[in-house]
């Protein structure tokens, strides 16, 4: 069904609609929400106020053809709504991150899970910034304006997040940690 | 985007996976959006409402179940044949209020009430003038024991009325 489509029969209140609208982005948004907020059960929480919203002002919106970055956004902006108590990254001190120990171009040789695993450990604020750059598309100005930050600061957060994932990967490697490898 | 090194195309190339790696429980999520819990932050907001109500609602049982005046004068002035408060009046010289009888066990007052209503059965029954001499001193003589009946119900009532705690029952009448 198109989203047009699938948009309208939602207005209206078709439910059965409503549910495939909800599958259809779900799963995706749920790990969206789950990188930014940390963990699962708040990214549940997250993708349920999401879907509220979603389907509460699914009239407002313009473009059928929009529809999935639409969603993304309420997703976004609500898993950082539930973070900005935590919100504290940006007088983080800043981490001495050797550079010796970074790999910068060496093949990755990591399982999904285990790269899920280390985004996820990476402090509050680089992960965020991470995240909506590299995986939601969001450029520095954007994460700027939406965080409330510096877009300068976006891109030192986003570097700072990279060092210590490659980092911990090159740990990660030497200590033999081994999963399914899942080569690019 | 600026060229992307290793990690960052690794990344992307393994998007799809990370966004597979626990599978959602679409049925709990689902029905959670359907019927959505309560926002921790109203929570609280919602639970002083609740204790509220129950507030309400046991002031209103609490105020429905009282002996509120205006109930017991209803309730107390009933068990009473109105000749009974009229004697009692005359007798004592003071009024028998609706506010007074609240102070006496509904229990008492009913038996007190009966067995006025059985004397004054037995007055009425005895007053006729188709009678002969005897039978008439016979009976002028059981409505005087009557009477004597009569006021002894007026005096306990009285004593019932005297009685500092409210609940507590004669183990008997005369």
């Amino acid at each position: 069904m198109q989203d047009a489509t699938l948009i309208q029969k939602c207005i209206r209140g078709n439910e059965l609609a409503q549910y495939q609208l909800y599958q259809r982005y779900a799963q995706a948004m749920y790990h969206t929400a789950w990188r930014i907020v940390g963990n699962r059960e708040d990214a549940k929480d997250v993708l349920q106020q999401s879907f509220i919203k979603v389907f509460a002002n699914l009239g407002s919106i313009q473009d059928a053809k929009a529809l999935g970055g639409w969603i993304k956004r309420i997703v976004v902006n609500s898993s950082l709504d539930h973070v900005q108590a935590r919100r504290h990254w940006l007088i983080e001190p800043q981490e001495y991150i050797p550079e010796l120990a970074i790999a910068a171009e060496a093949e990755i040789k990591l399982a999904v899970k285990d790269m899920h695993d280390l985004i996820l450990d990476l402090p509050d604020g680089c992960r965020q910034v991470f995240c909506l750059h590299l995986l939601e598309g969001y450029k520095h100005q954007e994460i700027a304006e939406t965080l409330g930050i510096t877009e300068s600061t976006s891109k030192s957060q986003y570097w700072r997040a990279k060092q210590l994932l490659k980092q911990k990967i090159s740990i990660n490697e030497q200590t033999g940690r081994t999963g399914t490898v899942d080569p690019a | 985007m600026n060229k992307q090194d290793e990690l960052e195309r690794w990344i992307l190339h393994n998007r799809k996976s990370l966004d597979q790696i626990e599978d959602l429980d679409h049925e709990a999520l689902w029905s959670s959006i359907r019927q959505p819990k309560v926002h921790k932050r109203s929570r609280w907001v919602l639970q002083v409402a609740a204790a509220s109500i129950v507030i309400l609602c046991g002031f209103f049982a609490w105020y429905t179940t009282s002996p509120a005046p205006a109930i017991v004068a209803q309730k107390t002035q009933f068990p009473l044949d109105a000749s009974f408060v009229k004697a009692y009046e005359q007798q004592f010289q003071q009024p028998l209020t609706a506010n007074e009888l609240s102070k006496v066990d509904h229990g008492v007052l009913q038996d007190i009430n009966s067995e006025w209503e059985e004397v004054t059965r037995l007055t009425i029954q005895t007053s006729s003038d188709q009678m002969d001499e005897n039978t008439r001193n016979k009976i002028l003589e059981l409505m005087r024991k009557n009477n004597e009946i009569q006021i002894k119900l007026l005096e306990l009532l009285q004593r019932e009325l005297q009685k500092p705690e409210r609940n507590e029952i004669p183990n008997e009448i005369y």
